[in-house]
This record gives structure tokens, sequence and C-alpha cells, in this order.
């Protein structure tokens, strides 16, 4: 069953179809062949019947003729003349009476003349080979003859068929009329008459065979040889039996009658059943071409039905391996082409999950890797924000004492000549200068909690651009209903000044403009954007400006925007550059909207 | 009269020069350069305003400004750091960054 079932149906349909058809062929030709052979024995039988009351007819025939024979040889009047007187002259003449008549005369062994007792009165015609065939023993049913030939109305007798080497013969007799006491007695041998048996062949087959002998089977013949005896069956019954050969024949039997004897009619079953072996031959190779033919069409049918699955099966596999688009053609509407359908569907719905949930992956890894590189940021700002610290504290007590000198100097030299006042304000500024690079540094160091507030965002940006002054044109463009933000105001003042100082750096002295532009985006944030007319950000730099440390100014540190976005998102908002590379710079400042809409 | 000063701070240089702008702007100065210091020449001499450094070694000025502040509550006390202001928890007592804005300091302490 393990095995059959692994096989595919591809094999198995064929397969059944040729094991049903040959159960089917096999059911029918075995009924159909009973019901023959029962039809052929019968015909047979019939046959047998008639054949053996034709036979019997002319047995009866043959017989009366015989006994017409012998009745005549026992009234020749030398016979009787010599029975009237005993031991007269007339002896050499009633011996030549006795001499035999009649057709095949050869076959007549030896004529007698005997008393009820047996004693041979007178005989004739006995040949050396008829005295070695009428050997001692050969007499001993005499009685049983004399007293039947004696007690029948024709006064004629056959005795027993007796045997000697391969010689069959028998006796008959004849009571003398006028002396019931005697008895003519004629030995007649049975020989093989060839003629009489291509008759039989003609009428009956050439493996047909007709024999009789002794009803007590002590001798029997067919066509004058000697044969065994075939077994007893009841009389006019047809009958099968088995030959000592083994060959299974038909027969019929019965005994003849006035006589001791028997006769059997048989032929072979084989001949018989011939006509439904030939069926069965026909049936086979009717099963072989059924076999065959009905294997290819289930073959084809269940190919038909198989393929369609195969390829179903195989699109499966390949979705399973990954390759996601494998799709089967529909080539037809049936429960298969339907099949097909929903395959389709399914796979494609299979698909599409499978590229959303990719995508949700992919958008997941994505904030997962910003917030891990906002947190990278934020302990890389902390670390240089902790050394700024710690370096802007020690140059803050030299830079104040130089400060002071520098004061002290200008105090006591207002005459000084111009060049000494020069230099001191040389000194001056940039003393002032390394203190806004030690103020921006410490500025990372800012350990304190965000203090959010609601703050209103165009006073932040009045703020910012009253500190910056007037140096470069700046258009602002913000709504009087702008939503007020929740933001620590010292924070996002920071990230403003930010933007600007780089937007005014931007322009460079050159003429431009600065633009600022405040909007709600309507899901709970206000978008500052700040824009300059300066070259913008080459493309290769975009990834980078927001890093700590990496300036492309001259002076500076890099400090200004990685600060900025690290302000602005502890602050629930974001700072992202959103103008394309290489245009003039646009950079947005988000902030969350006042009142927990976020 | 001559108002009183007492400057406080761990850098000599830094007392110093402070030392000698005040005295340009007419001030008498005392110089101490611990929180210690501090509080013995406030008790010894009574100076009018106290300039002091937060960060020093031994009590620092917090903690001296603390003391002082408990001794001599009329004291005016003003701060300096080098870190910035705003990072630090002075109390009610006014801190200033270094470098110092010398102008506006005179204009606080003339207030």
């Amino acid at each position: 069953m393990g095995l059959l079932s692994r096989r595919s149906i591809r094999t198995k349909a064929p397969l059944a179809a040729v094991v049903l058809i040959l159960l089917v062929v096999a059911t029918l030709s075995t009924a159909a062949f009973v019901v023959l052979r029962r039809t052929l024995h019968e015909h047979a039988a019939e046959r047998l019947r008639t054949l053996s009351e034709q036979f019997g007819q002319s047995f009866m025939t043959n017989l009366a003729a015989s006994r017409a024979r012998i009745t005549a040889v026992s009234k020749r009047p030398e016979v009787i003349g010599f029975l009237d007187r005993p031991r007269s002259p007339a002896a050499p003449a009633a011996t030549a009476a006795l001499a035999p008549t009649g057709p095949q005369p050869e076959q007549t062994l030896r004529t007698e003349l005997r008393d009820r007792d047996g004693r041979r009165l007178l005989e004739a015609s006995a040949s050396p080979e008829a005295e070695r065939i009428l050997a001692a023993g050969y007499d001993s049913d005499w009685p049983a003859l004399a007293a039947a030939a004696s007690d029948s109305d024709s006064g004629t007798a056959f005795g027993k068929l007796k045997q000697s080497s391969d010689v069959i013969f028998f006796p008959s007799a004849a009571v003398v009329p006028g002396h019931p006491d005697s008895y003519v007695v004629i030995w007649r041998r049975l020989e093989s008459n060839t003629q009489s048996r291509a008759q039989l062949a003609k009428i009956l087959g050439s493996e047909a065979s007709f024999s009789f002998g002794n009803v007590d089977a002590t001798a029997w013949s067919e066509s004058g040889t000697p044969v065994q005896a075939p077994p007893a069956g009841a009389p006019g019954q047809v009958f099968e039996f088995r030959q000592a050969g083994g060959q299974s024949r038909l027969g019929i039997q019965g005994p003849i009658d006035g006589t001791p004897w028997a006769y059997s009619l048989s032929f072979p079953s084989h001949v018989v059943e011939a006509p439904a072996r030939s069926f069965m031959w026909t049936m086979s190779s009717i099963a072989a071409g059924s076999v065959v033919v009905g294997g290819f069409l289930a073959w084809l049918v269940s190919r038909r039905f198989v393929m369609p699955v195969e390829e179903l099966t195989g699109a499966a596999d390949a979705i399973a391996r990954g390759e996601i688009g494998s799709r089967v053609a529909i080539r037809r509407e049936d429960e298969l082409g339907r099949l097909a359908g929903a395959f389709n569907a399914m796979a494609s719905e299979v698909e599409t999950t499978r590229k959303l949930l990719e995508a949700a992956v992919e958008k997941g890894t994505g904030e997962l890797k910003n917030a891990q590189e906002s947190l990278a940021r934020r302990e890389r700002l902390a670390i240089i924000g902790h050394l700024a610290s710690s370096v802007g504290h020690e140059i803050r007590n030299p830079l104040g004492v130089m400060a002071n000198a520098v004061f002290y100097l200008e105090s006591i030299q207002p005459d000084a000549p111009p060049e000494v006042r020069q230099y001191l304000g040389i000194l001056r500024r940039q003393i002032a200068l390394s203190t806004k690079i030690v103020n921006d540094l410490l500025d990372l160091s800012r350990t304190s909690p965000t203090h959010r507030q609601d703050v209103s965002v165009g006073h932040l940006l009045s703020e910012q651009l009253q500190k910056h002054g007037s140096r470069v044109t700046v258009e602002a463009d913000i709504p009087h209903d702008i939503p007020r933000v929740a933001v620590d105001p010292v924070h996002a003042g920071q990230v403003l000044d930010n933007l600007l100082s780089n937007a005014i750096q931007a322009i460079n002295g050159q003429p431009g403009i600065v633009r600022i532009r405040a909007r709600a985006t309507g899901d709970g944030y206000v978008r500052v954007e700040v824009s300059d007319t300066g070259p913008g950000i080459p493309l290769e730099h975009t990834s980078k400006i927001f890093e700590p440390l990496f300036t492309t100014k001259a002076r500076g540190i890099g400090l200004g925007l990685a600060l900025s976005r690290s302000l602005a998102q502890a602050n629930g908002g974001d700072v992202a550059l959103v103008s394309a590379p290489d245009e003039s710079a646009t950079f947005a400042f988000i902030l969350p909207v006042a009142g927990g809409h976020v | 009269m001559t108002r009183r000063i007492l400057i406080v701070d761990d850098d000599h240089e830094m007392v110093r020069t402070l030392r000698d702008i005040f005295h340009l702007r007419g001030w008498d100065t005392g110089e101490a350069y611990s929180g210690e210091e501090a509080i013995d020449a406030q008790q010894t001499q009574g100076f009018d305003r106290v300039i002091m450094d937060i960060k020093m070694p031994g009590i620092g000025g917090l903690a001296a400004r603390q003391a002082l502040h408990r001794q001599f509550p009329q004291l005016p006390i003003i701060l300096m750091t080098a870190q910035r202001p705003a990072d630090l928890d002075a109390g009610d007592a006014p801190v200033i960054a270094k470098p110092i804005d010398l102008p506006a300091l005179f204009t606080m302490l003339d207030s």
C-alpha cells in the first residue's frame, strides 16, 4: 500500500483500468465459458445418444445376420442327417457342410457340432493358427452358452468375448432343429476393419472410439483390437470419465440385447470443448486488446487530470523556494481550472502580504536604524560635550585673565599710539572669538533637563532675528494664527540661532536673502523652514552634515547642526535638510504643537 | 568714602588683574585665594562687597558664599564661574561668566 500510495496517479489510474477490464473480461468469459461448455456437453450427449441408437441398430442388424447364418448351418440336411444316424458314413458330408460361409470366412476359426455336455461330435476348418488360438480353457462358459441358445426363441446365442494374446474371438451357438441336445457352434475372431473404422471416423471424428466387450469387462475390443474396458456407467446415460492415459472423455454405454456384451461410444472432452477453448482464446485476445486500449485511454485521461495538478504542485514548490511570482496557466473552466484560479488568487494574496510584510520590516528596520543613529549621535555628543565642558572651563579662566589684562591696558593707555590701540583691539576681538567658540562648546555640556513650555513661534523667531541684527535681508512668513508649540525656549532658540547663523554664513556677504517660513503641518507639528540663497550643500555632504565634528567652514568645529538636531529631537521635533543637493539650502525645523496633540 | 571689595580666586593672575582694574576705578581691594581665606578676611577686615570664584580648592565658592551669607546677610556677594552660569545652583546670588564683561560688572556694582 505504501508503495502504491507513492506511485503517481498517472500510473495508478491506467493500472486500475487494466485490472478492472481484466476482472470484467475474466468474469464474463468464465461465465460464458461455463455456459458454452455445458451447452457443448449437452449437444455432445445428444449426439452420443443418437449415435448409440444408430450403432445399436446396426449392431442388431449384424447380429441378426450372424444368427441367420448359424441357423442356416444348423438346418443343413447333412448335419441333421448325421445326427439322425450317428456313426453313419454321413460324417464327412456333415463336416463339409459345417465349412464357413458368408462374408469374411477367414474370420471363422472353427465350426463345431456339439452335444449338451460340450463334446465335439464334428468340427471343421480348424487351421493350425485357429488351434493355437483355441487353446485349453477357452471353453469354460459352454454350459451358459448352451442354456442361452436352448432358452432363446431363435435357438441361437452368443458367448462372451475371449482373448488370446492379441486376438479377440467369441462363440455363437444354434440348437439343431429336431435335436434339442445338439448345437452348431461357430468360433469367430474379430478383425480390424479399416472400412468400418473410416466410416466411424467420418461420423464421430477421428478422435472418437467405439468399443464393445463383455458386460463383466473380462474382454473388450475396439475394432477387433483388445483394449481395456472403459469404466462402467449407467446404461444409456452420457457420462465423463478419465481414460487410463489421463485423457478425459465423454461417453455412453449400454448392454447389447440378446448377448452378454455391452458397447461403449466416446470421444475426448477436448474435442467437445474445442469451440469453448477457441472462444476463450478469442476472449483472451479481446481482453489483451481491451487492456492495451483501455490502459492507454486511462493513461490519456489521467494525464489530462494529473498534468494540471503537477503544474500546481510545481508552482507551489516554486513559491515555497521563494519564487513568489509563480503562477499557473488557466486553460480550462472545470473544477481543475477553478482550482488553478483559486491557487493564483492565493499566490497573489501571499505575494501581496509578503511585500507588505517586507515593507513593514524595512520600515521597522529603518526606524530602528534611525533610532540607533540618533542614540549614537547623542552619545557621541555627550562625550564631546563632557570633554568640551572640561576643556572649556579650563580655557575660560586664562581667557578671563587675558580679557582683564587687555581691559586694564586699554584703560591705562587712552593716549597710546594708534598701533598699540589697534593691536589691543585685535587681542580683544580674538579673545571674544575664542570665548564664543568655548561658549558653543559648553552648550554641548548641557546637562539640564528639557523644560518644555507653551511658547509662540513668532516670539522665538523675533528674539533670534534681533540677535542677528540687520546684516542680511530676512523675509519672514509667519501666519499670525500659527499654533503655539511645546518646546524648551532656550533649546528652540539655540536651534533657530544655529540655522540662521548658517544661512547668513552661506550667503557670505554676497547680496542675498534669508527666508523664514512657518506652517502648521496639520498633524500636530509646526514646520519652520529657513532658506538661503547660497550655493547649497553638495551631494557628498548631505549625509554627513548632521554628524558631530563635520564642517566645511574654515572656522568652526562642526557641532552646530549635530547639536541642533539633538536639541530638536530632545524636544519631540527634528531638524532636516529638505532642499536638493547643490540647490540653495533649506532646513526644516519641526516643533510639536502645544496642547497634547502629539 | 572709598568702597572696599574682597577679590577671591585661586588664580593669582586673575586676582591681580582684577585688583588693578578695581584700583583704576577707585576701589580699595582685599585678596583671598580660597574660600577659607575669604571667610577669614571678611571676618577680620569687613569688606563692602565680595567677588568670588566658584571652583576653588577647599570649601569652594558656593560653600564659602553660604557661610558668609549666614554671618553677613547684608553683604553683596558676586560669584564668578568658568562654567555656564545656567548650569549652577547658586541660589539668589548673582553669577557672572568668565571672561567677565567688566563694564557690565561695574554697572552691577554701582546699582
